[in-house]
Formats: C-alpha cells, structure tokens, sequence
C-alpha cells in the first residue's frame, strides 16, 4: 500500500506527469459515471476554476505543497458557501450556505478542492444511508448492501477513488460505521479538535468531523490541516501538529492493548468478523503486543445512553428548523401553528420525526430527571471508566459493527436493530474518545481507540500495523 | 394529534417512537453508577469568548436573504401571528 496517496498524486502534478485540471476532471467524470448514488450534488465548475488556478501556479515554475490540488468530497451536513447544503433533507433541499464551515474552509485555505457534496442519512439520523431524500446510497462493493451510516456517500467516493479523501462527521459511528462498511480508513478525532462551526447540528456533545481516506498518512495530514482552536466554536481545543515523517514502520514491542469482553462476546456479533477479530489480535501477540480483557459496560446500555442523550439534544437542535428564516415553508396554512405543523411535517423523513418526537418526549416532564439526567449520570460513569482503563492499557481494540452490512431495505423496517448495530461506536463517541477504523484483517474494520487527545498515537500505531501485517 | 407531536411543532401521524422507547426501560434499569474518576470536558465557563457583533458582508447577506422562504423587497414575510 502507498504511504499517502495525497503525496503520490501531488508529486504526478508537480512532475508535470498530469494536469490538476485533468485530475479534477477525471474526478468529476467518476462521480458522474458512478451508480452508488453517493452525491447529492457535484461541484464541477468551481472545481475545475480553482484546478485551473494551481495550473497556473505550476506553468509560472512554483510546486504545490499542502493539500494544493487534491480534490475531496464534502458530507452534505458541512455549509460551503454558495452551494446548496441540504443534510439530505426535502426541508433543506434548496437551502444556500451562506458561508463555509471551519474544517472546510481550514482544507480549502490548504489547497483542497472540494468536488462534490455527499449523501448521507438525513441530519445524521441513520447508520444505512437509506434515510435521505435522495434516496439510498449502495455499498461500494456490492450493489446490494447499504453504504453504512450516517456518512455514507463519503465512505463510498473514497472506495472507489472518486475523492482523494472525504470529509464525514460522526456522532454516534458515522464515520467509522460506513468506513468499515467500504473498506476504507476513517478517523473520529478527540471530542473538540476540529471545529464543529458549519456543520449542522446533530449532538452537539458529541459531533465530531473527521476524514476518510485509503492510507493512515492521508488520514494525518487531513487532520493535520482541519485541527485547531476556533472562536466560533467554544468547545474546540489547541492540539500539536502530527509529524508524519516521523512515523515508525516496526509495531513497538509491549504495546499494551485492552480488549472488552462485553463486546467480543455479545451474541450479536457475526461470527465472521470475531473470526477476523480474534485472528488480528493473534498476528499483533506475535508481533509483541500484549493483550489484557477488561470489563466493561453492556452494549445495550451503551446504545440507550447514547440514543437518549442523541434524541434530546437533536429536538432541541433541529428546533431552529422551521421554515421561518430559511428552508421550505407550508404556505397559505391558516395560522401560525399550522404553518410550523406542517412545513416541519412535510420537511422531515419519517425517521427524523421519530428522534425529534421521542427526544421532546426526553425532555419533557416525568421523564427528564428518570431518563434524560440519568442517561447524562450513565454517560459520566462510562467516561470515569474509559480514563481508568487507559491508565492500564495503550489503545482498545474492538470491531466496528456486530453485523455485516445490511442488505438496502432491511434496517428501515425494524429501527430498533438498526439502532443497536450501533452498539461498538456509541461508547467511544459519549467518551469524546479518539476512534481509527480500519481495514485490517477483520471484516467492517476494526476499531482503534486512545484517550482523549491521543489521536497522534492511534495513527502512529495504525502505521505500524499498516507497514507491517 | 398528541401532545407530543404539539411540542415538537411537527404533524407525523405515521411516526411510531414505541421502538426508541425501549430504551427508557434500559437505562432506569443501570445500577451503581461509578462516576470516580470523572472530569468534565466539554465547555469551559471561564472562557467564553467576547460577546461581539459581527457584521455579515455584502455576499453573504445576499446568500441569508436568497434562503427567505418568502419575501417583499428585502423584508421577510413570516406568516400572522395574531389574527
């Protein structure tokens, strides 16, 4: 496998080996040629015009360092300003940005071409990609089977090498689900280290934008340029920059990973994939690493915590919508009430209601201080117990999702087992935790984890399993 | 239409939420919640940033007033509050 391919193809441009004109070209003529559905709009003249740009940059006798010249894609959550941002929604469908988001903007400030917006689940509200209004996004390699959720269209262009990389965001697993889903690596930062300015809000405790990309390197250097302590978003943090020369190809001898019981043993979990799971963590032993079980809390608790917490916060957060401002209004409604009734109603897919109905049912009187505050209580307790563990481990190991990806139509008829095919992701996402998916050995990836702030050794250690298995 | 659909501003007869609340029944049922060890790390209260006016420019007022789902000129029209 290539160390970067976001090396390897800026090298090709600045060797003359190819235009940047012609590489945004064949970018956008395979997103159009693709049958996945994974795009809800491609960006083709703008893209093109700022390809021209680095053209010019090359003829003059400069060379492009960065991010210059690479196009990626962009989850159709994140504003970029003067595109139609939608989150997959008939509410938002004609919705313009009035500016671009920071991670977005911080890649484009890099050189990053965006080529197209990307479909997902709408608001974020799935793990299939079935829940959008432009329809079901398709795995990448398999018609048949779902792109995962909620990122789906980006996991996808990055599969099939449409973008160079993409840019998800995961709240629950959205980026590391679908990841695994494809086959391709995705990141959920630290809670905090990219700035959640411009990017429509699902939970809000727990949002976090992210790459996908096809080496752990692309996945660096992306993270690289989007982190950062932003005004505009009070609970983003300072981090170091990653240096990616440095990076060790050799799997460090007494690395100490940490496995949970409750998840490799759950009943749900395919046995294929603890095949593959058990089979990666037999290569690492023999690499040197040392494993250590822990306990931990059960899966179902994990998914209700996070659900309860993710339907309250997204009711008071989709709030905002209701046609007033901006988005699609029901007209001519005989008053207020049914003005607001109505353009929410016929804005919002069935599943959307769901969570916002439910998490005002969260918050309301008789179930705020049973459910809601003890969910909050529950969600201390898993992050008191993930700082305890990793005093005593280095990173914890776990598969992505119990089940291989399912067939396009299953999940929407039963969304409560769509809600608990969540159930690896949910913990780390309410921990604010550092989470790599990767494809390695096991089938829909596996999942690596740090504490928080840690997101330089993940990678670190992804590169050694990456150089070395 | 139930109280909830009222609070939440959406008409959804369709929309069943029994499945989601399976979940209140699983979590009023977690015990001995250890929360030792816990250190809060989402917003800071002592570091709040300047409460400042920022004005929009000229291309991004045009975006924000383009978005109106109705308009007179350059007002918004919102549906009548009072009949």
């Amino acid at each position: 496998m290539s160390q970067s391919t976001i090396q390897d193809i800026q090298n090709k441009l600045n060797n003359k080996e190819i235009t940047c004109a012609q590489l945004v070209q064949e970018k956008i003529d395979a997103l159009n040629a693709s049958n996945k559905n994974a795009n809800n709009a491609i960006l083709a003249e703008q893209a093109i015009k700022q390809a021209e740009a680095y053209d010019k940059k090359l003829a003059d006798g400069e060379i492009l360092t960065g991010l210059e010249g690479i196009p990626f894609g962009v989850k159709d959550v994140y504003l970029l300003k003067g595109t139609i941002s939608t989150a997959s929604s008939n509410i938002l469908k004609n919705y313009k940005s009035p500016y671009t988001a920071t991670a977005i903007q911080n890649l484009i400030n890099a050189g990053a071409i965006p080529v197209c917006k990307e479909n997902c689940d709408q608001f974020g509200h799935g793990s299939t990609n079935e829940n959008s209004v432009f329809g079901t996004t398709k795995n990448a390699h398999d018609d048949s089977k779902v792109a995962g959720g909620s990122s789906g269209g980006s996991a996808v262009n990055v599969a099939e090498g449409s973008t160079i990389f993409s840019i998800g965001g995961d709240t629950g697993g959205s980026i590391r689900q679908p990841a695994g889903y494809n086959k391709v690596f995705g990141l959920k930062p630290t809670y905090g280290r990219v700035s959640r300015y411009g990017l429509m809000a699902y939970t809000s405790s727990s949002d976090c934008v992210g790459p996908f990309a096809n080496t752990v390197k692309d996945i660096a250097s992306t993270l690289n340029v989007m982190s950062g302590k932003d005004g505009k978003d009070q609970t983003s943090v300072t981090s170091e920059e990653i240096n990616l020369d440095s990076f060790d190809a050799d799997i460090k001898h007494g690395t100490k990973i940490g496995v949970y019981k409750s998840f490799i043993k759950h009943p749900s979990l395919d046995p294929s994939i603890k095949a593959g799971f058990d089979a990666l963590i037999e290569k690492l032993k023999a690499k040197g690493v040392e494993i250590k079980e822990l306990d931990f809390f059960d899966a179902e608790t994990l998914t209700a915590t996070y659900y309860i917490i993710a339907l309250a916060e997204t009711a008071s957060n989709l709030s905002r919508i209701d046609g007033i401002a901006f988005g699609s209004r029901a007209m001519d409604r005989d008053n207020l009430v049914s003005t607001y009734l109505d353009t929410r109603g016929e804005g919002f897919s069935t599943e959307t209601k769901r969570r916002i109905i439910a998490g005002n049912q969260v918050l309301s009187i008789g179930y705020s201080d049973e459910i809601y505050k003890k969910a909050l209580e529950v969600r201390k307790g898993i992050e008191a117990k993930f700082a305890k563990d990793f005093n005593e481990v280095d990173f914890v190991l776990s598969p992505t999702a119990p089940i291989l990806p399912p067939t396009i139509g299953e999940s929407m008829k039963d969304p409560l087992a769509m809600y608990l095919s969540d159930m690896y992701t949910v913990g780390f996402s309410l921990g604010g935790l550092p989470t790599l998916s990767a494809p390695f050995e096991v089938p829909n990836n596996v999942q690596i984890t740090a504490a928080k702030g840690k997101d330089e050794d993940i990678l670190r250690f992804a590169y050694t399993i990456e150089q070395s298995l | 239409m139930d109280k909830l659909q009222q609070l939440s501003n959406i008409r959804a007869e369709e929309v069943n939420i029994s499945k989601i609340t399976d979940f209140f029944e699983t979590i009023k049922n977690v015990k001995d919640i250890d929360t030792e060890g816990y250190q809060e790390h989402i917003v800071k209260s002592d570091n709040l940033r300047e409460d400042v006016v920022n004005n929009c420019d000229l291309e991004e007022r045009a975006l924000i007033m383009e978005n109106f789902p109705v308009k007179q000129g350059t007002y918004l029209v919102v549906p009548k509050v009072i009949q």
